[in-house]
């Protein structure tokens, strides 16, 4: 283990805004997409349930 | 007994495969993820040049590979598409690039985030840093172009040779570094040559490149599970999954 402290560990040398910054938005990409499919998969299997002769539509926007 | 790999190109196939496969590349994109962060973050010395500033490369460098490997595979897929005419190749083509998209953006602030205490400026028109730009812009005009086109079958086409014309980007964002006098530095790691990093450091790297990877497989493979379902939504067994869904 490099680090003596938790304090030090956050502090990254200096470099804690950048570092936990760049760390936070990998994160919140993630999230973002998960939630998208998500929100995607209950929007699409609502609609085949509602109408299952729906016709097939446009690529990414499951929701419509 | 032979394999026939060719039944996978058919739709209730692929899904039912990936669906297998599914819950295994999210779990692995999970524990190789943890593992990366850990390393990078918690073992690997710091760097005597950067200080510990240099640990966005664990987020900043598989993010830019992956940018780069989605698009070529979106052009692949693209190619495949529109010689043998298979509807799943456009499915894969369409559900990569959502993901791309994320990872080009995600590399670019993370990259912004890097240069401000190492080179002073959020942002500076280096031919890296530009030429990644302009992969970004043409994600969202691929997604753009795709929702622009109410004919699925029309804006595959369109799509696939849009993908095939702007692949040309991605030779020009891995070579700009030699190609031009840049800011931005070299390749971190090169074929044929031992990488100038410590052993933790290289560990980190290439687990969190391997957790990219895995997530963008699952990520993509989720959403052309819904892709296949929408397409497929007046086939029978699409109509006889969703009603035992009920």
């Amino acid at each position: 283990m490099k680090w003596d402290s938790l304090s030090a560990f956050m502090a990254m040398g200096g470099y804690g805004f950048y570092v936990w910054s760049a760390v936070a938005l990998a994160l919140l990409m993630v999230l973002g997409e998960l939630c998208w499919l998500r929100h995607s998969q209950h929007s699409l299997h609502h609609r085949l349930r509602q109408q299952p002769n729906t016709a097939p539509d446009r690529g990414w926007h499951t929701g419509q | 007994m032979t394999f026939n790999w060719r039944r996978y190109a058919s739709p209730p196939h692929c899904y039912r495969l990936i669906s297998r496969i599914l819950p295994a590349l999210w779990a692995i994109s999970l524990l190789l993820g943890v593992a990366g962060l850990l390393t990078g973050l918690l073992l690997a010395p710091g760097d005597v040049q950067q200080g510990e500033g240099y640990r966005i490369i664990f987020i900043h460098v598989p993010a830019s590979w992956m940018s780069m490997i989605i698009y070529l595979a979106i052009a692949l897929w693209a190619a495949v598409g529109l010689v043998l005419n298979t509807s799943l190749s456009f499915m894969l083509m369409t559900a990569l690039a959502p993901t791309g998209a994320a990872m080009t953006a995600l590399s670019l602030l993370s990259g912004a985030l890097w240069g401000k205490p190492m080179w002073g400026a959020w942002w500076v028109w280096d031919a890296r840093l530009t030429s990644e730009l302009i992969l970004l812009f043409l994600y969202l005009a691929l997604l753009a172009l795709r929702a622009a086109i109410d004919d699925p079958r029309r804006a595959d086409r369109a799509c696939a040779l849009f993908a095939l014309f702007s692949v040309i980007n991605i030779p020009i964002i891995y070579f700009s570094v030699r190609w031009w006098n840049t800011l931005h530095q070299g390749p971190s790691i090169t074929m044929g040559q031992a990488p100038a990093m410590s052993d933790q450091v290289l560990l980190g790297l290439v687990l969190m490149t391997l957790a990219a990877w895995a997530y963008s497989l699952a990520m993509s493979f989720s959403r052309l599970r819904l892709l296949i379902l929408q397409r497929q939504a007046d086939t029978g067994w699409v109509k006889q999954l969703t009603g035992a869904c009920r």
